[in-house]
């Protein structure tokens, strides 16, 4: 703990070895978080690199009230959303009371890379996307994901059952790939 | 954050991506860093935006306050010297001359000259009564010029028949009246007050009888001519206001008109007149033409008595922005240095050294000053400057394989052994000068509070220009003398306000918004870029004042 005292300390005092160091820290971890957001790893860089400009200029504001590395990551996301803000088109798709969210007592993703995962979420429709990544990720509830991104619960909630229902597709035609391959 | 019910789905999910971390591409952190040194020095610019707009505000009112106090000092000089001449004119015939009463005795006929005397010993004894104005010391040669042109006033409002003793005086040399007949005409109550300054002369100041008999006199020529009965209808010797200030008018118009009398009269009486005019200037004390000279602000209250702040010296520190204003260079210069054999054929890679940018400028030092006239001062010192500005750069000198040197420009890098491509990084220029700076100051108000308008040249000798990193890895560079792509000796122009208050007898705190503003390039001829840098700054002084 004191030694991330000492880097916060030498961020706040603009000390660029300690800028460095939590840019080491944290970035390999905030790039896959800014890929879960965006549709290629150039674009993922340009998140990366605007949210720890943004890390750096504003953490003397950091007063230790939570993890520094939740700090992080809630500043990539915040700007990540800043990015596809705009791209967003944000309806709801289907009737939510309609969908089926029973789950399958059998669903695994351990036999799948991180890498394969991401790529199925960058396929994802943009709203698709941010949206799974915020509620199935991060934890974020259908009620705080309205007012993030100002549209209403059932926006949010069909178009989370509308990713689910992408990806359910998509795992199930790699799987049979997999299978296929293995026979 | 709102707990959710998660499902096996979501748990999934989040522990896939639990512990995931992806390589990031080296030129992330390169963009991160200098994005972090730009929004820093953005944050440098804003607060320095302030010290900028606090001292071009301050410049702007200084010559502001310049513009119209000169304006004022131009109409009250044209006005002062107009009512100087009248009022000295007027107040020397209160007191009586007996020169000019010989000539115009001499040169009227007694039975008109009685009544033009008589009226003017009216207007005139009411003037006095009217006026209060200063004592008047010998003029008397203005006093014959303007009771000449009066005289033949009198004659225009009296008509033809009294024509004699203004004729006679306009002969005598004045050449000053001709001009005026047409004014006169829509003036005459003016006209007919000047009378008296021909007049005054010939009868005592104060004497009663006399006054009585010309309004007596007075009367009558009210009733010759109409146009006389506006200033003499009270004859009880009553002056109005207004007529107050038509005589102050109307000597303003006998004084422009002397002037154009001078310029109109033939080449033989010019010379006299002009001999006239300058021994008014030169009998008149001192105190009382600077009086009609003072300007409206001399008039704030707490005026200083006297000058007594002859010598001054002072410290002040000063702060602002220092702009480079770098021109020439390019992607010419850039393309050249790719062909040198210092930089590895397999590099892709090209030097970039980016143009200096705006940073700050701190001076202190030492200053004296002295006051050479009224309004003049001269003042210089000597003061140690501090400017330092910002680039980027990609190259680094490793010609001693020790260590890492900082390089920033292509003339280093042309004089370094080997050098080798970095991350963008910032580089911090840093002058450090000694400047001499020579000032003269015009005082446009002198009072416990001054305002003082500053111009002049500063001449700069560069002792050192460091060059720094902001990456502690890379070490400091000291260029100075023949090794610097910069000028040794600079010369600045200074352009300035002081703005300063007096406290007590000796000490007086100055604020100086000032522009400084190089001549010349300070880069050597043979330099790849030009540099004329302008300085915007703001400065505290505080002097003590060294009574005479």
């Amino acid at each position: 703990m004191d030694s991330e005292k000492a880097l916060i300390d030498g961020c706040c005092k603009g000390d660029r070895k300690a800028q460095k160091q939590l840019f080491d820290l944290y970035s390999k971890k905030m790039m896959v978080v800014a890929m879960r957001y965006s549709k290629s790893d150039q674009e993922a860089e340009d998140i990366l690199q605007e949210s720890f400009i943004k890390i750096f200029e504003k953490i003397k504001t950091f007063r230790g009230e939570s993890r520094l590395d939740f700090w992080v990551k809630r500043i990539v996301i915040n700007t990540a959303l800043n990015h596809q803000r705009s791209k967003l088109y944000l309806f709801p798709m289907v009737d939510v009371h309609e969908l089926n969210f029973s789950e399958e007592s059998t669903f695994s993703l351990a036999d799948f890379h991180f890498r394969e995962l991401l790529k199925m979420i960058q396929e994802l429709p943009s709203g698709c996307q941010v949206i799974f990544n915020l509620f199935a990720v991060e934890g974020y509830s259908h009620k705080e994901i309205a007012q993030l991104l100002n549209i209403s619960e059932g926006t949010s909630k069909s178009q989370y059952a509308r990713a689910k229902s992408l990806l359910r597709d998509k795992i199930e035609t790699e799987e049979k790939i997999s299978y296929g391959n293995a026979r | 954050m709102e707990m959710q019910d998660k499902t096996q789905f979501e748990k999934e999910w989040e522990n896939a991506f639990a512990d995931a971390e992806m390589d990031v591409s080296t030129s992330v952190w390169e963009k991160v860093e200098l994005g972090v040194s730009q929004a820093s020095a953005g944050k440098y610019k804003r607060r320095l935006l302030l010290f900028q707009l606090l001292a071009a505000a301050s410049v702007a009112f200084a010559m502001t306050v310049g513009g119209v106090a000169v304006y004022h000092l131009q109409v009250n000089d044209l006005g002062s010297e107009d009512s100087s001449i009248a009022i000295n004119d007027t107040e020397s015939k209160e007191r009586g001359h007996t020169e000019n009463n010989a000539q115009a005795n001499e040169d009227s006929k007694p039975d008109k000259n009685d009544g033009v005397s008589s009226e003017s010993e009216t207007l005139r004894s009411n003037y006095s009564d009217s006026y209060v104005g200063g004592d008047s010391k010998e003029a008397e040669g203005s006093r014959d010029a303007v009771s000449k042109s009066t005289g033949h006033e009198a004659n225009d409002v009296e008509g033809a028949e009294k024509s004699g003793a203004g004729n006679n005086l306009a002969n005598s040399g004045s050449g000053v009246s001709i001009d005026r007949l047409d004014q006169t005409d829509r003036t005459t109550a003016n006209t007919d007050y000047t009378m008296p300054n021909n007049d005054g002369g010939s009868n005592n100041v104060g004497d009663a009888t006399n006054v009585n008999k010309a309004n007596g006199n007075t009367m009558a020529l009210a009733g010759k001519k109409e146009s006389d009965e506006n200033a003499y209808s009270k004859g009880e010797g009553i002056i109005d206001r207004k007529l107050l200030d038509n005589v102050e008018h109307e000597s303003r118009v006998a004084s422009s008109q002397t002037g154009n009398g001078l310029n109109s009269a033939d080449g033989g009486k010019l010379p006299e007149e002009i001999e006239r005019l300058f021994e008014y200037l030169e009998t008149t004390p001192l105190e009382e033409r600077e009086l009609n000279m003072v300007p409206w602000y001399s008039y704030v209250p707490n005026k200083k008595q006297g000058n007594s702040d002859g010598l001054w010296a002072g410290v002040g520190f000063s702060a602002g922005s220092f702009d480079p204003n770098m021109g020439g260079g390019g992607a010419a210069a850039d393309m050249d240095m790719m062909e040198t054999s210092k930089l590895n054929a397999a590099s892709k890679r090209a030097p970039s050294f980016g143009k200096e940018r705006s940073g700050q400028a701190y001076n202190v030092g030492v200053n004296f000053g002295t006051r050479l006239s009224e309004k003049w001062v001269l003042q210089s010192g000597i003061v140690y400057a501090q400017q330092q500005t910002t680039s980027t750069s990609n190259v680094v000198n490793t010609s001693d394989r020790q260590t890492v040197k900082t390089l920033s420009n292509f003339a280093d890098m042309e004089n370094a052994e080997d050098i080798a491509f970095t991350a963008p990084y910032d580089v911090n220029n840093t002058y450090e000068l000694v400047s001499v700076p020579i000032q003269a100051g015009y005082v446009l108000l002198d009072s416990r509070f001054n305002i003082v308008i500053l111009s002049g040249v500063a001449n700069n000798i560069l002792l050192k220009n460091q060059i720094s990193a902001s990456s502690g890895d890379i070490e400091d560079v000291n260029i100075s003398g023949d090794d610097s792509q910069y000028r040794t000796y600079q010369l600045t122009g200074l352009l300035g306000s002081e703005f300063s208050y007096d406290f007590g007898e000796h000490y007086r705190l100055a604020l100086i918004p000032q522009v400084r503003q190089s001549i010349n390039s300070i880069t050597k001829s043979d330099a790849e870029y030009t540099s004329r840098p302008t300085t915007l700054e703001i400065g505290f002084r505080f002097k003590y004042v060294f009574s005479n």
